[in-house]
């Protein structure tokens, strides 16, 4: 039993580090569309759409859970994404190529934007999840098995 | 697990898979732009200096400058544009390079590129000729500032001031590098004397 709420934790852990990882490196990709990117992104259209998305599938994956349980879960996510996102920006300084970014002549206002505008994931990202969860309801009783 | 959230685990992975193969390639340009930008502005230099000896006052010399751009970064870059003013030293005017510049300058040139630029690819070098004419017959003037000499042999004391511009390859960034700067201590001998 305790085995079984173990591995039912682990998975869900999955989860939101699997959707921590596909919003920050989605959003990131956007914010350098100037690095040329095998698909070029938009940052508007990122930031509501792969939130959204992801937030819909982490509802539809925790259907079962309490609301509060699902937003926390929500939360993680994007403060996984969010902290992904300020690692990619700061990916030179971490890698020792540069000692600051200001070397690379980017401003300081410019990166504050970029990290302020991935903040925008958790409001749409939450959204996402009441949405999934919602849809989760639609379907009737007899097509979700007991817990 | 019911077939919604089966679904709903589908669409997550493929999204973390497709998110993480864009921001590899992303990220590994990323930090390969950041080395290009950091190292480049010195790694740019002068390969060689060709000033031939002026024969006559309505001379029609062209004066050669070969820079050379090492790229020691693992990413390509385009030449776009070297631009460059010549100036030919006076000895016998002590005032400091600002105040005499305008009595000693010769001209403008550089490397123009019209199309994609030359590209110096990831840790490799590039040479790149941008050469000045002077008309004796038409820039009677500049020809008498180019043409000073001093020492026995003859020797020329240029000093140019260049500006690069470059795109890093596989990007839309295109950067800068000011102040190359060329000043000699001991001479330049005309290269066919």
């Amino acid at each position: 039993m305790t085995r079984d709420r173990w591995g039912g934790r682990w998975l869900d852990a999955v989860w939101v580090i699997l959707a921590a990882v596909a919003m920050g490196t989605f959003v990131a990709v956007a914010h350098y569309s100037a690095y040329g990117p095998m698909v070029p992104l938009g940052v508007g259209e990122t930031i509501l759409a792969v939130p959204l998305l992801v937030g819909i599938a982490l509802g539809l994956l925790f259907h079962k859970t309490e609301p509060p349980a699902l937003v926390l879960r929500g939360f993680l996510a994007c403060a996984g994404a969010i902290l992904l996102i300020f690692v990619t920006l700061y990916a030179p300084v971490f890698a020792g190529v540069v000692p600051s970014l200001a070397d690379l002549g980017s401003e300081d206002a410019a990166r504050l934007a970029s990290v302020f505008t991935a903040l925008f994931i958790l409001p749409i990202h939450l959204l996402g999840n009441v949405i999934g969860r919602g849809i989760a309801e639609v379907f009737p009783p007899t097509a979700r098995p007991s817990a | 697990m019911i077939w919604f959230a089966k679904v709903a685990a589908a669409v997550l992975a493929v999204l973390t898979v497709l998110g993480g193969i864009l921001w590899v390639d992303v990220t590994g340009r990323y930090l390969a732009a950041s080395q290009a930008r950091t190292l480049v502005g010195e790694a740019v230099s002068y390969a060689d200096l060709r000033i031939p000896t002026i024969a006559s006052e309505d001379a029609r010399v062209t004066v050669g400058v070969l820079f050379h751009v090492a790229n020691p970064s693992p990413i390509a870059l385009e030449i776009r544009t070297i631009s460059y003013k010549f100036y030919m030293d006076n000895l016998l005017d002590t005032r400091a390079f600002v105040e005499k510049a305008d009595s000693i300058y010769v001209g403008s040139s550089g490397f123009f590129s019209d199309t994609e630029g030359q590209t110096v690819p990831a840790h490799g070098e590039g040479w790149i000729w941008a050469n000045l004419t002077v008309d004796g017959a038409l820039q009677p003037e500049t020809l008498s500032r180019l043409n000073r000499t001093f020492y026995d042999p003859p020797k020329y004391f240029p000093i140019i001031d260049a500006g690069m511009v470059y795109a890093i390859a596989g990007t839309s960034l295109v950067d800068r590098v000011l102040d190359i700067v060329f000043v000699t201590q001991s001479g330049v001998m005309p290269y066919d004397a």
